[in-house]
């Protein structure tokens, strides 16, 4: 009888604990997204100064199908010189949107900024990374390479001006001030200016030199 | 001013025209020059007068022997020492 009463109670102590769980409802799943297809076009660009505002490369990119708003895709479009393998990317991120464009002014700022020659052509390859907007459940694109080209973007050089004079008298007054706007001015990185100078007709085959300094814009001269 | 027409060939005394531009360079090396402007720009002679006082004159400061420019092109704006 007590080996009965014994066994009945570990039973009853049982049945109530499992009573007294509650059962959840099932976890949410999010899906880990599908493969994404980039392209990008054109293939080939030379852009020009004019094209400084305007959108001289276009990438689309397939979506991921995440299970959550659109809005809160996230994609990182990387750029870098064909077969470095992505090792030194610039990069865009985009929310929401399966495409995303480079300006003219843009592209010069990335090519300048790796130091390619100015006008050459030059391979680039682009990827895409996409991801929830809290970087979970990350997808990489296929790589789709281009050719482009940076160009020149001069700074434009007034004088106060036309003409001078002075004496020896008044050599230290002031006589003529240059201004000139910033040269390359989608690029980010410093950029240093010098004066040239020469007789006319020289086409400044061995031009003459004043230093300005890094992202000035005016310099001043007395008459002396 | 006048001395970059100097320096450029334009003569003292004379009227010249000097050409500028801004040569701008790139962190990573790119090199861009802007358009040229030009200046006409008349120059002077820019020498000071030069007085000795000496031996030779009594070291009177009021009374200097005053030193003669050489104008010659190829002594101009030159000091010559011995």
């Amino acid at each position: 009888m007590k080996k009965f009463l014994k066994f009945f109670s570990l039973v009853a102590v049982a049945v109530l604990g499992l009573a007294a769980c509650e059962k959840l409802d099932d976890l949410p799943y999010y899906n880990l997204g599908n493969d994404i297809t980039l392209s990008v076009a054109p293939s080939s660009v030379t852009p020009t100064l004019q094209d400084t505002s305007s959108n001289v490369l276009n990438f689309s990119w397939t979506s991921p199908k995440y299970a959550t708003d659109t809005a809160n895709y996230k994609f990182i479009i990387q750029i870098d010189s064909a077969g470095k393998n992505f090792a030194n990317p610039t990069t865009k991120t985009v929310m929401g949107s399966l495409g995303a464009s480079y300006t003219g002014g843009e592209m010069n700022n990335i090519l300048l900024n790796y130091g390619f020659a100015l006008g050459a052509t030059v391979s680039l390859e682009a990827r895409v990374i996409s991801s929830y907007g809290n970087n979970n459940e990350q997808r990489t694109s296929n790589t789709v390479g281009f050719t482009i080209s940076s160009f020149d973007h001069p700074a434009i050089l007034t004088s106060e001006n036309t003409a001078v004079t002075g004496t020896l008298a008044t050599a230290g007054d002031h006589s003529n001030t240059f201004n000139w706007t910033s040269a390359f001015q989608t690029y980010t990185g410093n950029v240093t200016y010098e004066l040239q100078y020469d007789a006319a007709g020289n086409s400044f085959a061995s031009p003459h030199s004043v230093s300005v300094g890094v992202n000035m814009n005016t310099i001043s001269f007395n008459q002396g | 001013m006048i001395g970059f027409a100097l320096i450029s060939g334009i003569a003292a005394n004379a009227t010249g025209v000097v050409e500028f531009r801004i040569k701008a360079t790139t962190a990573q090396g790119a090199v861009s020059y802007s358009p040229v402007v030009t200046v006409s720009i008349t120059t002077y002679l820019p020498i000071q007068k030069m007085y000795l006082v000496g031996g030779m004159q009594g070291w009177d400061i009021n009374n200097p022997l005053e030193m003669i420019n050489d104008a010659k092109p190829d002594r101009f704006n030159k000091i010559f020492y011995s």
